[in-house]
């Protein structure tokens, strides 16, 4: 049985970023893949909607987080083809933690082995775009002539390829992926899970954070991860509007049974905020460790 | 334990016990690696530590490590503890996520890598580099286990029993005699557009021959500051870098371009592509930079990028 036909499951995550995503691979046929030259490239929109803004008035960081991981995830899932593809890890780096909106976001694949591909993606705030300095090409966002059109955000992300019972998502190709926006729609953290505990900070493990694989979503660990590093600059003193400024995360295994918990330390104080390291573990799969990253969390 | 280690100046801490002839032609005895002072020793886990001798040469006018420097060593570190874990086959770095703290260096460079994840593919480590207590920097780097046993030079760390047991003391007789990046041959051609050249030569080559990922990522940290230094107003150290390493750097000259992404007065960020001129301006790089404000020394010649024409 193919695991990526039911239309619900796996789905929460991708529905409450409402994210619509098109494929414009180069030379518009969407035909990437084996025994082509060309690389896919993605660009999806997303309303900034209420439910995915921080008490700031930003966007949390885990969204940012889950749109990068949503996009570019399914660009290296189409490079890969017929085989389909799981994170394995993500680089991002936030310039802008309050963007007006909509979103949009463009990945495109650098490169494709055998085994992974590598995606780069940015986050754009339309209106900035309506200022000029780009388009929703997914090739260059930054003028040559001026001062760049600054991305909310950007990075890379790297996934495994791996052959999927059944066979890989039924896709009609260009792609298109829409998930409609949920009707009543609960705020991100809430969806997430999130609980910030004295010595920790857990997600537990809901359908609602599962990918259509039937593991932790890797934008929902993410997310975590997000959470856990501000978290920890909080209590080393940084302001209710710091944001996760730059991350670097490293999926180490599938998260499962739950709930996670994200173990945090603060590594260093420098002038342009806190870096922290954040360790994901699985308590209930024997404390296994499934994710590793750092994270600068800086002032707004 | 076997110890390897060749002629010249000896500063390890694992500088001891047997000394045999070294077998394997890599590096050169006119190397970076013996001019930093490189050791590496690698141990059960595998656990692999290694450092590099601290100089002025090595560090920033605020008295930091430069990172390119850093890079080198933790991408040492980290692909021997990877190669342990994919034998018989070769690895190659695929990306580095290094972090610096903006500690200074008092004493002794010193690096430690572990394993995070070693699948069939991939090879995840994690390598912290300390002076003394202080902790300089941490990186984390994705290996990519090459389908074929490994056919690269360097040495074999691996004990009678097949147990990862080698120290090896690369450390050349004069040390780094000149500042980190001039050593390198950086050379800026527009510092404002983060230009800067390297070439491809033995003296910067990996164990496959092409230009080492320290180098490259040595040369992204050069761009990146380069280009944030004009566009803050001030001088500025990388501090976070994300490096996606795309192909091997074989022809040279390979140059970076910079894209400043953000300019504040106190920091700033820049995205970095590399490219090998020498064949065909193959895409071999991509990075992300965030650069902070030096807190110390601001305003000091920076380390040793020559300006074309000078």
């Amino acid at each position: 049985m193919n695991l990526f036909t039911d239309p619900e499951k796996g789905r929460a995550v991708s529905r409450a970023l409402g994210l619509d995503l098109r494929e414009i691979t180069p030379g518009g046929t969407g035909a990437a893949g084996p025994g082509t030259e060309e690389l896919p490239a993605l660009v999806g929109t997303a309303e900034l909607l209420p439910h995915l803004r921080a008490p700031h008035g930003g966007i949390h960081g885990g969204a940012l987080l889950a749109l990068a991981d949503s996009a570019a995830g399914p660009a290296n899932g189409l490079a890969v083809l017929p085989r389909w593809v799981v994170t394995t890890n993500l680089t991002m780096r936030t310039l802008r933690a309050a963007p007006s909106g909509p979103l949009t976001v463009t990945a495109r694949v650098l490169r494709r082995g055998r085994h992974a591909a590598v995606a780069a993606f940015e986050v754009h705030d339309d209106e900035a775009l309506d200022r000029g300095g780009g388009g929703a090409d997914g090739r260059d966002y930054v003028r040559d002539d001026g001062p760049p059109a600054a991305p909310v955000a950007l990075g890379r992300l790297t996934s495994a390829a791996l052959d999927p019972k059944g066979g890989p998502p039924p896709l009609a190709r260009p792609l298109h992926m829409s998930a409609p926006p949920d009707p009543s729609p609960v705020p991100w953290e809430d969806l997430i899970g999130i609980q910030r505990d004295p010595d920790a900070v857990r997600m537990p493990v809901t359908d609602d954070v599962l990918n259509p694989w039937g593991i932790v979503h890797g934008g929902a660990t993410a997310a975590l991860v997000d959470a856990a590093a501000r978290h920890a600059a909080a209590g080393a003193g940084a302001g209710e509007a710091a944001f996760t400024a730059d991350v670097a995360l490293y999926y180490l295994a599938p998260g499962r049974v739950g709930p996670l918990r994200a173990a945090t330390s603060v590594l260093a104080l420098r002038p342009d905020g806190w870096v922290v390291d954040v360790q994901v573990n699985d308590e209930g799969a024997g404390d296994r460790t499934v994710a590793s990253a750092v994270a600068t969390v800086r002032e707004a | 334990m076997t110890v390897l280690r060749r002629a010249g100046a000896v500063r390890s801490p694992v500088a001891s016990a047997v000394v045999t002839p070294a077998p394997d032609p890599y590096p050169p005895d006119d190397h970076l690696l013996r001019d930093l002072g490189l050791w590496m020793s690698w141990h059960a886990g595998p656990i692999v530590r290694g450092g590099i001798a601290r100089s002025a040469n090595v560090t920033n006018p605020s008295g930091s490590v430069v990172a390119g420097a850093l890079s080198v060593l933790v991408d040492l570190v980290g692909g021997g503890a990877a190669f342990v874990a994919s034998r018989p086959h070769g690895i190659a770095t695929a990306d580095m996520a290094l972090h610096l703290t903006g500690r200074r260096a008092h004493g002794p460079i010193e690096a430690e890598a572990r394993i995070l994840r070693a699948g069939r593919s991939t090879v995840v480590a994690q390598a912290d580099v300390r002076s003394g207590d202080e902790l300089l920097a941490r990186a984390g780097m994705t290996f990519m286990v090459m389908a074929r046993p490994d056919d690269s030079a360097g040495p074999r760390p691996f004990g009678p029993d097949d147990e990862p047991s080698l120290a090896v003391d690369f450390a050349g007789p004069t040390g780094l005699p000149v500042p980190y990046r001039e050593a390198l041959g950086l050379v800026a051609v527009d510092r404002a557009r983060g230009e800067v050249e390297i070439g491809v030569d033995e003296y910067l080559h990996n164990s496959f021959g092409a230009l080492q990922g320290g180098a490259v990522v040595s040369l992204v940290d050069a761009a990146a500051e380069s280009a944030l230094t004009e566009a803050c107003g001030a001088a500025v150290e990388s501090l976070d870098l994300h490096i996606t390493f795309l192909a091997l750097g074989r022809e040279g000259p390979v140059r970076s371009r910079a894209s400043v992404l953000a300019a504040e007065p106190s920091w700033g960020a820049a995205r970095v592509e590399v490219h090998d001129t020498g064949h065909d301006g193959r895409l071999m790089t991509v990075a992300d930079v965030t650069a902070g404000l030096v807190t110390e020394g601001a305003g000091a010649e920076r380390a040793g990028v020559a300006e074309v024409g000078a």
